[in-house]
């Protein structure tokens, strides 16, 4: 009996133990302070900033209840629930509407259209997803190039 | 008439026998499979005779369960019936044996004085005499005498056999002619015969590993699919399916491996019986189907490959000497030996009209018997009993230098001496030769597949003789067959090197042992065996009995000694060594056998699915009218037809599995495609076919 | 919704679709090219790429554990160390579930104890079914020294158990390798500084690293949003890496924390498949390259008829993640359940029911590739099953490797077989029966919740992870029933396949040729019918019920 205490058990607890440390504790933590020294946009969500504020992370869906901004999908038809992109048709679909409610003409808001899905292929090294639109992202450059237009909505104006 | 004397296939005792076997306590010990499908039928005839039994699970057509009950019990008695079938067969085997067998009253000599006693009463070392036309009244070896014995009732063999001091003979033949003494080498009931009847009979016969591995598979398929079966009727009932039971039993009796599971102990006791028709008495299962693995044979050159019988074919003198010279001594030495050897050298000397001037002599000389120790002999004669007629006759004829050599030693008085032997025996005696030029003759003679014997007078080597084996009829044929299934052959001879080649190249034989002494083919057993080989020999000498015993399959010769054939675990009564042949033909015949009705079953089950699924669930949900590809006539008709071709495909494969899947010598993946192509491939098509043929009949029926 | 599913019947496979499968199968094969023969050498021991400074840390390390790194072990002395260290690993993950109210990082309530219990046996077993939604229950502290730590010691034993399996067939009477060894060895040299480097990639690509359990941000119009974060790049690259799969969020690799770009999905796949891959080249090396090949080409095969079954069908929008598409999506699925991870990238609930086929038929066959180390030995084992009946198929008997299948493996080998119908399919009657799957699922059973339960117990047997249900089998009954599940679909195969492994390497070996080789096209053909036969005759009346119903 002891020798099985002392050849097998001893060396599991051993053996868990040192792994807790290296695999649970040093290895997350070594990750963590690398991030954070020389990646913290991503280590810490990769959250947008409008005029010194931080409006959202670009990965995570936020509501936009006005019709002048670009809808996000409805949060239960996505696989996460905070999808934060949509695809280039549902954003073209939007134009008309966005267009009615702001003045902003059809074409300019399809050139944004175009802009962030351009800027998305790059993300992806051009081949590595299908075209899509992030709704932060498009919906932020609205109110940087049409500040007046989007004043009532965007309480961040000014940066008080 | 004849069906009388000849054992009907369809004897009472077979039929007893497989309704006998239908006992669910025999079919649970026996075949898991079979008493699956038996438990199936007790549970569907119940169904189909007490009413109301659930309004859940069971449906109001009551003709439906008892037609499915009938045909789940005939497929029982199929399987058994195969069984019964091929064990009938090696009854009537056993049978015809244990006539022999019978008690007879033997004349055991006491003192010399012969005594009446019951031949059970003998024991070993017993001595009897057995008249002509009496039967032989156990196992022995002639003591005394010589006499015809008719063996045909134990090896075929038409012709009576010769038969003189120490030679086997079995009990249960019959002598001939004239009387021997025959002394008991066996106890009462363990004689040849009864071995034999013991490893017939299929109560004793034990499952070889291949068939326990097999055996194993089946039954876990078999669990896999109770379980599938079981819960689908859990599953089709929350789904709102209306599951009907028997129909559930049905699809789990299809999917069984039931042929398999049916056809496998008659396989079995097929492989035996096959075996005991060509002669050949197996004494443990293990032995056939380590000869189907067989992948060395090492074969005894002299009896299996040739003739064993040499014959001279030339003459070749050394230089100084001539044809004559060398025909002359060769006659000599010869004059006295009567061995086939011998005798081919006289002929060969008759056939040249050759004739040597010293008749006399050598009529009246002295023979030199061949010994181990000596390996030569020949003939002596001292000059002393010269005649002068003899004198006078010879000095008429033509001088040859050993006519005139022989004279030289007789005036000289020097006893003269003739004798032939291996050159290296020769040599010890004779040394006035080029040896250079002996061994280059030698060699040239070796080179062309002889034997060379070298020929001395007193210490002048003559010539040689060369020697040539012939061979054996169909060897050739036989050994490229071998070759092709990809098992190596090792030909053992105490020939020399150059021989043996030329042997092996006619024969096409893989790798030799030449100049071997007997205990070498042990050591090349377990060298083989060390590398991973399957060895497969025969031999027939008692020196061959330890390598027998280690060889995987040690085929001994009837006719050999009895300690070969205890070490052997089978024996040929015919003695024929090229039988090995056989035997691993038949060895491999078995385990394909298996395998491939294994795969058929297998195979069977995707059109099964295909048949039931549809009847279970198509009137629930019409979506899976998709899967009903046979397009079926009715759901009952669907399971009826899938249970009649479950059930008739066992007598279908009866032939099959008694006379073994067809076994032709190619290479292994030909094999393995071609039995794919039949057993797997046709195991999936096959039935959709029969199931649909067999649906169309009974929905014309049933109309 | 009516639109957009005639966009996508109308859908065909774009450039960008081919290019995303040409890198998956490029960067999988060409990494598993160099792990194969990497973890070829650890498992022979050969000398490694800085041999020296891994020794000195691995001795550093047996230093500490205390044992002789000499010291071999039998089957039954590996399998009990591997139990045993399984066992304290997952009490260990257990108490820190059950307190981690009273625990460092963001504390959160303990859980129930079955839920504690499903959770630790979960990822012990590498399964990482997940019935509690991790980025609201669970604390950092839980995440990283729980589940991080546990997903290494999943994936380090079940890769030593194949390690310890293969040697089986190679060595003779020598002992199957020391657990504890194997285990260091394969942690600290090969999934840690894999882990490490993806670990970064991942962070580079936007998957966050952080001991903060939230954030809350203003929104562009002003509201406040919260959203969790925490240490998810560790996670995630081990996760895939490991067979694990096992999410930081409940919504798994659909979350944008987890998967936030196309190319992270992609290397996601790619972490999947590399070690299963490079079990068949590390069996190249040892046991013969064409050997090896073939069996990777018969895994590739089977991979290839999950990935046909969920192309057949479009599958989406609704469940899919914009950044994926379909494709993506399926790729990602069919990978991750055919390697036995279980990680998904969009709801399973927006399938195809011919790609749900395909899930299946990956679960059921645990082995095209399976999981790190299990998928490769279950190959082997379908190996030895098929070589069974070839040998009877050409009048030989049977042999693997040279040596002789005797009754004692075909049994080992049926019981493997036999386990896994059993443990999904009587778990799921049993289900049924007690009312506890109507309780989850409704009254009403239809074939797409039957699908569900059928599939929860076969990712659960399988290992695999991947689920429908989620929280809501965050029941008492559905909690200690799959950890059962899980428990002995993990176990009872692997000392099954360590009882081969330790009566072969115990057998005589010969230096003949095989009757039948084991590689080729021939071998290849036969294989795969033999894997989609065994598979197809077992489960087929189930596919028929469920998904096929659907």
């Amino acid at each position: 009996m002891r020798t099985l205490k002392s050849k097998v058990f001893s060396p599991a607890i051993r053996i868990v133990i040192l792994m807790i440390v290296t695999t649970g504790i040093a290895y997350p933590l070594l990750v963590t302070t690398i991030g954070q020294t020389i990646m913290p946009y991503q280590s810490n969500g990769s959250q947008v900033v409008l005029n010194g504020k931080v409006v959202g992370s670009e990965l995570i869906a936020q509501n936009f209840n006005s019709p002048k901004f670009f809808q996000p999908r409805n949060s239960t038809d996505s696989g996460s629930g905070v999808d934060p992109d949509i695809t280039p048709a549902s954003a073209i679909s939007q134009i008309p509407t966005i267009s009615n409610a702001t003045g902003i003409p059809a074409n300019a808001l399809k050139t944004l259209v175009d802009l962030d899905i351009a800027r998305n292929r790059e993300t992806n090294a051009l081949v590595l997803a299908p075209d899509y639109v992030n709704v932060l992202n498009i919906n932020v450059e609205l109110a940087k190039q049409y500040p007046e237009v989007y004043a009532q909505e965007v309480s961040v104006q000014g940066g008080t | 008439m004849t069906t009388k004397t000849k054992q009907s296939i369809f004897d009472k005792r077979m039929f007893e026998d497989s309704v006998t076997k239908l006992n669910p306590l025999y079919l649970a010990k026996k075949s898991p499979v079979m008493f699956t499908v038996e438990a199936g039928f007790f549970l569907v005839l119940a169904i189909g005779l007490l009413p109301n039994m659930s309004l859940e699970f069971v449906n109001e057509n009551r003709a439906f369960y008892i037609e499915s009950a009938i045909i789940l019990i005939v497929t029982v008695w199929f399987a058994t019936f195969s069984e019964s079938l091929s064990e009938s067969q090696a009854r009537a085997k056993v049978d015809s044996l244990k006539n022999l067998e019978k008690e007879v009253l033997a004349k055991k000599l006491v003192e010399g004085k012969e005594v009446s006693v019951v031949s059970s009463s003998l024991i070993v070392g017993d001595r009897v005499r057995v008249y002509a036309g009496e039967i032989i009244p156990r196992d022995g070896i002639v003591h005394e005498g010589k006499a015809f014995v008719d063996e045909s009732m134990m090896t075929g063999e038409s012709n009576p056999v010769f038969k003189e001091k120490d030679n086997p003979v079995l009990g249960g033949t019959k002598v001939a002619n004239d009387s021997i003494v025959i002394e008991i080498t066996s106890e009462a009931g363990k004689s040849f015969l009864d071995e034999m009847v013991g490893l017939i009979e299929s109560a004793k016969r034990p499952k070889t590993k291949n068939e326990i591995a097999l055996t194993i598979l089946l039954s876990g398929l078999s669990i896999i699919f109770i379980t599938v079966i079981g819960t689908m009727l859990f599953f089709g009932y929350y789904l709102g399916y209306h599951m009907d039971i028997s129909v559930l039993i049905a699809l789990l009796v299809a999917l069984l491996p039931t042929t398999i599971g049916g056809l496998l102990p008659a396989i079995g006791v097929a492989g035996i019986n096959r075996l005991a028709r060509d002669n050949i008495v197996v004494k443990s299962g293990k032995g056939i189907e380590a000869a189907g693995d067989c992948d060395v044979l090492i074969l005894d050159k002299t009896g299996t490959i040739t003739e064993g019988a040499r014959r001279a074919i030339a003459f070749v003198p050394m230089e100084k000497f001539t044809e004559q010279d060398i025909a002359e001594a060769a006659y000599a030495s010869s004059f006295s030996d009567h061995t086939h050897e011998g005798t081919s050298i006289i002929e060969l000397a008759n056939e040249k009209k050759i004739e040597p001037s010293f008749m006399m002599e050598i009529m009246t000389g002295k023979p030199v018997e061949f010994s181990s120790e000596t390996r030569f002999s020949g003939i002596e004669f001292s000059p002393k009993k010269k005649l002068p007629m003899q004198e006078q006759t010879s000095k008429s004829l033509p001088r040859t230098r050993v006519s005139s050599k022989i004279e030289e030693l007789e005036e000289s008085n020097i006893p003269v001496k003739i004798l032939k032997g291996s050159i290296d025996a020769i040599l010890q005696i004779a040394t006035k030769v080029n040896e250079p030029e002996l061994r280059w003759k030698a060699q040239e003679i070796s080179k062309n597949g002889g034997t060379p014997l070298a020929v001395a007078v007193n210490d002048v080597i003559i010539g040689l003789i060369s020697l040539k084996d012939t061979l054996k009829k169909d060897i050739r044929t036989k050994l490229d067959e071998v070759h092709v299934s990809g098992i190596t052959t090792v030909m053992i001879t105490g020939d020399n090197q150059l021989t043996a080649q030329v042997i092996a190249k006619e024969a096409n034989i893989d790798q030799i042992m030449a100049e071997a002494k007997p205990t070498d083919k042990l050591n090349r057993v377990v060298e083989e065996q060390q590398k991973g080989h399957v060895v497969g020999m025969i031999g027939d000498g008692t020196n061959d009995a330890p390598a027998l015993a280690k060889a995987d399959v040690g085929l001994a010769m009837n006719r050999g000694t009895a300690a070969a054939r205890e070490a052997a675990n089978m024996v040929d009564l015919d003695s024929d060594p090229s039988k090995i042949l056989r035997v691993v033909k038949l060895g491999k015949q078995l385990l394909m056998t298996r395998g491939a009705i294994t795969t058929f079953s297998i195979a069977n089950d995707i059109a099964k699915y295909f048949a039931i699924l549809p009847a279970m669930f198509m009137k629930d949900d019409p979506k899976m009218e998709i899967l009903n590809v046979m397009q079926l006539h009715s759901p009952e008709s669907a399971v009826l037809s899938t249970l009649i071709f479950n059930a008739v495909v066992i007598p279908i494969l009866i032939p099959l599995s008694l006379k073994g899947v067809k076994y032709k010598p190619e290479l292994p993946d030909k094999t393995f495609i071609k039995n794919m192509m039949v057993y797997g491939l046709g195991g999936v098509i096959f039935p959709f076919a029969g199931i649909k043929a067999i649906d169309f009949l009974l929905s014309v029926f049933m109309r | 919704m009516y639109e957009s599913c005639i966009l996508n019947k109308g859908r065909k496979v774009t450039h960008v679709d081919i290019v995303i499968l040409l890198t998956v199968l490029v960067g999988s094969l060409g990494l598993a090219v160099i792990f194969g023969r990497y973890i070829a050498r650890m498992i022979v021991y050969e000398k490694r790429p800085l041999e020296k400074t891994l020794g000195r840390v691995e001795n550093g390390f047996y230093k500490i554990i205390g044992v002789d790194r000499y010291e071999q072990m039998t089957w039954k002395q590996y399998f009990l160390a591997l139990m045993i260290t399984n066992i304290i690993a997952a009490g260990f993950l257990m108490t820190v579930l059950l307190y981690q109210n009273s625990l460092p990082l963001s504390p959160k309530p303990g859980l129930s104890l079955d839920l504690a219990f499903n959770t630790a046996a979960s990822f012990v077993t590498n399964t990482n079914l997940q019935h509690y939604a991790g980025d609201q229950q669970l604390s950092i502290f839980s995440q990283m020294a729980g589940l991080i730590f546990m997903m290494f010691v999943a994936t380090a034993s079940g890769i030593a158990a194949a390690f310890a399996f293969i040697r089986g067939f190679i060595r003779k009477e020598f002992g199957l390798g020391n657990f504890y060894v194997d285990f260091t060895r394969i942690i600290i040299t090969l999934l840690l500084p894999i882990s490490f480097f993806s670990a970064l990639l991942l962070l580079f690509l936007g998957s966050p690293q952080t001991l903060d359990s939230t954030i809350t941000v203003g929104t562009l119009q002003g509201g406040s949003q919260t959203i969790t974060i925490g240490p998810v790049a560790a996670l995630e690259s081990i996760k895939e890496l490991g067979s694990n799969g096992g999410g930081f969020f409940g919504a798994n690799s659909a979350h944008p924390f987890e998967n936030p770009t196309g190319i992270s999905n992609v290397f996601e796949i790619i972490l999947m498949l590399v070690i299963p891959l490079s079990f068949p080249i590390a069996y190249a090396h040892l046991l013969g390259r064409g050997r090896g090949i073939s069996i990777l080409v018969t895994m590739l095969i089977g991979f290839g008829v999950m990935l046909a079954l969920g192309l057949s069908e479009p599958s989406g929008p609704a469940g899919l993640e914009t950044r994926f598409g379909s494709f993506g999506s399926t790729l990602f699925l069919e990978s991750s359940v055919a390697t036995n991870t279980g990680a998904a990238n969009a709801a399973l609930t927006g399938m195809s029911p011919n790609a749900v086929i395909g899930f299946f038929l990956g679960m059921f066959v645990q082995a095209i590739p399976g999981a790190d180390g299990t998928g490769m030995m279950m190959m082997i084992v379908f190996v030895v099953l098929t070589l069974f009946l070839v040998g009877l198929m050409v009048g030989k008997t049977p042999e693997f490797m040279s040596m002789k299948i005797n009754p004692k493996d075909v049994k080992l080998a049926a019981f493997v077989f036999l386990i896994h119908p059993a443990l999904i399919l009587i778990p799921s009657v049993l289900a049924y029966t007690t009312e506890n799957a109507q309780a989850i699922l409704g009254e009403q059973t239809t074939p797409a919740t039957f699908t569900q339960v059928l599939y929860e117990y076969s990712s659960a047997s399988a290992n695999n992870g991947s689920d429908y249900l989620g929280t809501a089998a965050n029941t008492s009954f559905w909690n200690w029933s799959t950890a059962w599940v899980m428990i002995l679909g993990r176990y009872a195969p692997i000392g099954l396949m360590l009882a081969i492994a330790g009566s072969f390497t115990l057998r005589d070996r010969k230096e003949v040729v095989e009757p039948i080789k084991t590689s080729g096209f021939l071998f290849v053909g036969v294989l795969s019918v033999m894997v989609f036969v065994l598979t197809a005759l077992t489960f087929f009346p189930f596919l028929a019920m469920g998904p096929f119903s659907m």
